[in-house]
């Protein structure tokens, strides 16, 4: 093949610049810490990055359900104990009532115990989280529990819904979140009342049948505790495999997209070497021709 | 019998030859590294023989009378330089594809699982599932509308910045007119001179030379076919489109409004009805841009927008809000450019509908169903985010065929001019060795000269005295 010297000279350049450009990108892969700058540097390994930052989100955001439906739960548990307490309070007042000794005054005395008691598991059925209230059923902005007072007798009405608030705990799966108020409280709550009305009433075995349905209700109100400590625990493992699946997925993301900085530094060696020496190359060759001896 | 003096002039044509062969050579040292210079060749030939046939029967034969230089050509590879011509024109336009597929991945910013365009979608189908833990909470609302305003937003913005890069390609292509008709004038005027000079008989090499470099730069600018004419002119066409040089006579390009777009540019014959497809070159990229590439990137955005919208707004407008109200939709707007946030929910956030069924204000289901849009498919083929991870793999596997195209080419266009340069381009060593040989003829026929006046004179003053 003829050679021109205008050929060696684009060759030359040709080499030298494809030298520096493979450069570039090792440096650009090094410096940016990432393999993938834009879709184009590998477009199979973006859709799957792509996919992986999708459910990474959402990870994100189901985190936040479940930690949002733990304090849900934290807060009805919280409720559901605290009417426990003042149920087993009441039942120990109702205790000393069925006692036949007691005197009219003392046992009215009873009573009012009894109504302020009542009210106290009232405040606490009436819990509220983020603003919202936890025993209503569906209807969160509605007080679920009331309370009237007519002739020292306190009786307590329910106004919320049966409705139980659901959560999409893990995608597509969507489960019961709380317990509505509907669920086992008006029981107890109607429980005390004909407590306070029996002790007001002064019937000792009427007082001791009382004590029957306390427990009865309690039995309820056991089983309410029951399912709200089964759904915190499903809530607790779900957190926690969310959690594992964050690391798992961010772990995949950053193996598709970020470089790896071992290789990534032996390639831009390689590379800089080829530069180097497409360099030293060019430098050398054809530095004299036939003209220079031309006398 | 041969004349005295026609050795004399035998050797004297000899020098004459081989001065001009210097030249040559001489010109062709000094444009060692002229772009297009075609290196240069002298055609050396015998001078017609001395045979009167009244001699010829007496003397031994034919006897010579010298040298003379026939032509000087230019060294030439007419089947490469059609194929730089179809090469340059596909560069321009690979090159142009290539760095716009690279603006438009600039655009969405990916894969990045932080500030990626992805994120907006993501970010908003989160805020859904963060109001359907609170239905009710007015922060919640507040972070539905403002990320359903920034999806809104982002896409606008998107849609924007395609369309301004559609814009700068179209500023482009009344430039690239007014090149092609100069260049296309240059080369009507240059095959007029050619044509004037092989009329006579003799090599345009030079002008030849520029004739291919323009042509080459007119490649790079349009697509063209060159068809090289018996008296060294060109004639130049567009493929398919109609004639650019024609001999003398060039027509001119003008540019039109598009006949579909019309608020786009296009190109026409000057005085002729009708635009023309063009193909190929700066020219051909730009309108290939402008109309494939963006214009197909701002579809399938616009096909995005709208799914999102309908699916969106199809479920919202079933649902019920904190304050009652239901039917309302939730964005406005059928395309990336005009999607917006419903007016009647930024006013009032409470209209956003996160319940199924009225006065229930602890259901969330709706804006869980919402939520879910995102990897469900809600009477579409695909989910919204798989519409947008499969637009951005697209775009990613476009660019890197393109990358790929345009390194191919490269490398062809480069093999192309490497082939060109070994026939055309200067070779100093070559130069040096040819120079050798002619200054060796010339001192031998300077010496044949010589000895041929001191014979002369020998037998003047000899026979003579």
């Amino acid at each position: 093949m003829r050679i021109s010297d205008q050929q060696v000279a684009d060759l030359r350049n040709y080499e030298v610049n494809n030298a520096y450009d493979q450069l570039i990108q090792a440096q650009n892969t090094l410096s940016s810490g990432r393999q993938i700058n834009a879709p184009s540097d590998n477009p199979a390994g973006t859709g799957t990055a792509l996919s992986l930052q999708d459910e990474l989100a959402q990870n994100t955001a189901f985190t936040a359900t479940a930690n949002d439906s733990q304090s849900w739960m934290q807060t009805t548990t919280n409720a559901l104990n605290g009417v426990n307490d003042t149920l087993l309070s009441i039942r120990t007042l109702g205790v000393q009532g069925a006692n036949g000794t007691l005197t009219a005054d003392e046992r009215t005395a009873l009573a009012n115990q009894v109504g302020q008691l009542i009210q106290q598991g009232v405040q606490a059925a009436n819990a509220t989280y983020n603003g919202q209230y936890v025993l209503s059923g569906q209807q969160t902005l509605t007080i679920p529990f009331t309370t009237t007072t007519s002739g020292g007798l306190t009786s307590v009405a329910y106004q919320g819904d049966s409705a139980p608030i659901t959560r999409e705990l893990s995608p597509g799966l969507v489960s019961q979140i709380g317990i509505p108020g509907s669920n086992a409280l008006p029981a107890v709550f109607s429980a005390m009342s004909q407590l306070q009305s029996d002790l007001l009433g002064g019937d000792s075995a009427m007082i001791s049948g009382d004590l029957a349905t306390i427990d009865k209700a309690q039995g309820g109100l056991l089983l309410a505790q029951t399912s709200a400590g089964a759904i915190t625990n499903r809530v607790t493992a779900v957190q926690g495999s969310l959690q594992n699946q964050n690391t798992t997925l961010t772990a995949q993301w950053s193996g598709i997209v970020d470089a790896n900085f071992a290789q990534a530094s032996v390639t831009f060696n390689e590379r800089l070497s080829t530069y180097q020496a497409s360099l030293t190359a060019a430098g050398k060759v054809v530095q004299s021709s036939l003209m220079d001896f031309l006398k | 019998m041969t004349a005295t003096f026609s050795g004399v002039n035998t050797a004297l044509r000899g020098l004459e030859a081989e001065q001009i062969a210097m030249n040559v050579s001489g010109q062709n040292t000094a444009n060692a590294s002229t772009p297009g210079y075609s290196r240069q060749m002298v055609d050396l030939q015998t001078t017609d023989p001395i045979s009167d046939p009244a001699l010829g029967a007496a003397g031994p034969g034919q006897m010579g009378t010298g040298v003379q230089v026939a032509s000087i050509t230019r060294a030439h590879d007419s089947f490469v330089q059609q194929q730089v011509i179809y090469q340059n024109g596909q560069q321009s336009q690979l090159q142009t594809q290539s760095d716009t597929l690279a603006n438009i991945s600039q655009i969405f910013n990916e894969p990045n699982s932080t500030a990626g365009f992805g994120t907006l979608l993501s970010n908003f189908f989160t805020a859904w599932q963060g109001l359907a833990n609170n239905p009710t909470d007015p922060s919640q609302q507040a972070v539905v509308a403002q990320r359903g305003a920034d999806l809104a937003g982002g896409l606008n913005g998107a849609s924007g910045s395609l369309q301004k890069m559609q814009e700068q390609n179209n500023a482009e292509i009344g430039g690239f007119v007014t090149q092609i008709n100069t260049l296309t004038g240059q080369i009507a005027t240059l095959n007029q001179q050619i044509a004037e000079v092989t009329a006579v008989g003799q090599q345009p090499n030079d002008l030849k030379d520029k004739q291919d470099n323009l042509v080459n730069q007119l490649s790079q600018v349009v697509g063209v076919q060159a068809t090289y004419q018996a008296n060294g002119t060109v004639n130049v066409s567009l493929a398919g489109s109609g004639t650019l040089v024609q001999g003398i006579q060039s027509h001119q390009l003008t540019t039109v409004p598009d006949a579909v777009q019309p608020q786009f540019t296009a190109v026409a014959f000057q005085g002729q009805p009708g635009q023309i497809s063009v193909n190929g070159g700066s020219l051909g990229g730009a309108i290939t841009a402008r109309d494939q590439t963006l214009g197909g990137q701002l579809t399938t955005l616009n096909t995005l927008a709208a799914n999102i919208a309908s699916a969106v707004n199809n479920l919202q407008s079933t649902g019920y809000g904190s304050n009652g109200a239901t039917g309302i939709n939730f964005f406005v707007g059928t395309s990336a450019a005009t999607l917006a946030l419903n007016p009647v929910i930024a006013a009032d956030n409470t209209n956003i509908a996160a319940s199924s069924a009225p006065n229930e204000p602890g259901d969330g289901s709706l804006a869980t169903k919402i939520s879910q849009l995102q990897e469900t498919p809600a009477g579409q083929p695909t989910t919204l985010q798989d519409q947008y991870n499969a637009m951005i793999t697209q775009l990613g596997v476009n660019g890197q065929q393109a990358q790929t195209n345009l390194t191919t080419g490269t490398l062809v266009l480069q093999q192309l001019t490497n082939q060109q340069e070994s026939v055309s381009s200067v070779s100093l060593n070559e130069e040096a060795s040819n120079l050798m040989r002619y200054q060796q003829a010339y001192d031998a026929a300077t010496h044949v000269m010589s000895i041929m006046d001191q014979t002369i004179s020998d037998m003047i003053n000899q026979l003579g005295g």
